[in-house]
């Protein structure tokens, strides 16, 4: 299944992109998405514990299983000043 | 240079503590320091009584060292002496002339500020590139870490263009507008400590233009323009840059508003061709003056701090251009941030400024928003000064 992924704020430039699609298997949970992302860009473990992530609009936890169409938002912390 | 005058600017090179803070166990209350084992076994039918040798005032320590079954009153700040492991707040005591009676156990450490407990001597307090704001003053100045070597600050030079403008302060006249983008510009910049000078306004003839742009260039490392740079008749800017021998590192960004944006270099300068529609030259400035002076001044993180918020209301993006919508940002009762766009978009719309505190940042690609959404903020001006 694929889902959509929106990047937020700063989390654009470790990423280097606004919007993302992953390929998962049916049923995956957003704890799974991240893991994945991460493999594939290293600099997010410095993130991961504090990126809030929301499906469809709505933040969700970290169990939570994806569907195909779903859109994920990562949202990171605020930060610096 | 002076820890007073530092502020807001970027430190050049990492701020180790060099010492402990506090530098001394001290009282957090008023009361009796004391020795912790003398008060064991203390009860209301069997009481500990302890003498009151003498006193620890804030500035002026207790000289000696305190010995068995003896207290000393304290007052809030002032240090522990040595020997007292406790201090009891004065709340709490009972004093017969010269004697502390303590009806229950005092439990070591209680109301005393340990040493270095807030900053411990040889921590890394701040890291080169840091920018120094207001709340790091007190700390730096508890530990006298003045001065502080940190980077010089990029000047600004800045030229208008347009031969419709009028001084802000003039009446008005047909068919002319008054120039707000020099004011802005100049007040924005100069607020945010950086050494700005306006130079004038261009007229829309091309050598006046090019004469303009030589004395911004040789006043200033970076240079600002507003107007002049899109592709009409009358936009002389980009054909000043390349008479001069500016190389233009990209002109046109996909974004609105914003679009006509021009970068160039000329030698060692930088050159910004804003737009001249006003919301155009804010953006500007957010997205593109600002992180790039940061960074020349030697900023870690120089670019503009989004805040996620909910759209309050649905948004219909046609337009493929990544878009900034002015908005009024706020906190509703739930404590979530909230995203309102000011009911009227456009680039040349100063009402809506002045009602907005922010932008939304839509990315490029049209679809539309439910009420809801989540999106980056950029909060404006006085939001986050």
């Amino acid at each position: 299944m694929t889902v959509q992924i929106r990047v937020f704020a700063h989390l654009k430039t470790v990423l280097g992109a606004e919007t993302l699609s992953a390929d998962l298997s049916e049923g995956a949970s957003v704890a799974e998405l991240l893991g994945y992302l991460q493999e594939v860009y290293p600099e997010l473990r410095r993130w991961r514990s504090s990126v809030r992530v929301a499906v469809n609009w709505e933040y969700v936890p970290a169990d939570t299983a994806l569907q195909e169409g779903d859109e994920v938002a990562l949202i990171p912390p605020v930060s610096g000043g | 240079m002076d820890l007073a005058q530092s502020i807001g600017r970027v430190l050049a090179e990492n701020v180790v503590a060099p010492h402990d803070l506090p530098s001394f166990d001290n009282a957090a209350m008023d009361g009796y320091a004391l020795r912790s084992q003398d008060t064991q076994g203390a009860a209301s039918e069997s009481p500990v009584r302890l003498r009151v040798v003498g006193e620890s005032a804030a500035g002026k320590p207790y000289p000696r060292s305190l010995g068995a079954g003896e207290a000393v009153a304290i007052s809030t700040g002032a240090p522990v002496p040595e020997g007292a492991n406790a201090v009891l707040p004065v709340e709490d005591a009972r004093v017969e002339g010269e004697t502390l009676i303590c009806s229950q156990p005092v439990r070591e450490g209680s109301h005393i500020r340990p040493k270095g407990q807030d900053v411990s001597a040889g921590s890394l307090l701040l890291s080169a590139g840091t920018r120094l704001r207001l709340q790091h003053l007190g700390m730096l100045a508890a530990l006298g870490l003045t001065p502080l070597a940190v980077y010089r600050r990029p000047r600004v030079s800045l030229v208008v263009s347009g031969s419709e403008l009028l001084p802000y302060d003039a009446p008005l006249q047909p068919g002319k507008i008054r120039d707000t983008n020099s004011l802005l510009l100049r007040e924005w910049l100069t607020r945010r400590g950086i050494p700005t000078r306006f130079l004038g306004v261009a007229p829309d003839e091309m050598d006046a233009t090019v004469r303009l742009l030589e004395c911004a260039m040789e006043e200033a490392e970076v240079v600002v323009l507003t107007g002049g740079v899109s592709v009409g008749e009358h936009d002389l800017i980009k054909p000043a840059l390349e008479r001069l021998g500016a190389r233009i590192l990209f002109w046109r960004v996909n974004m609105k508003p914003g679009k006509p944006i021009l970068f160039a270099r000329w030698q060692e300068r930088a050159v910004f061709g804003l737009p001249g529609n006003p919301l155009a030259v804010v953006v500007g400035v957010l997205n593109f003056v600002l992180p790039y002076l940061a960074a020349l001044e030697g900023e870690a993180e120089p670019l503009p701090r989004c805040l996620t918020a909910r759209l309050n209301a649905p948004v219909r993006k046609r337009e493929t251009r990544a878009e900034f919508l002015t908005a009024r940002l706020f906190v509703d009762e739930a404590g979530s941030l909230v995203a309102e766009p000011t009911p009227q978009q456009g680039s040349a719309l100063l009402g809506s400024l002045a009602m907005a505190n922010g932008f939304v940042y839509l990315p490029g690609g049209s679809g539309d928003y439910p009420a809801g959404a989540l999106v980056d903020v950029l909060p404006v001006l006085e939001v986050i000064p």
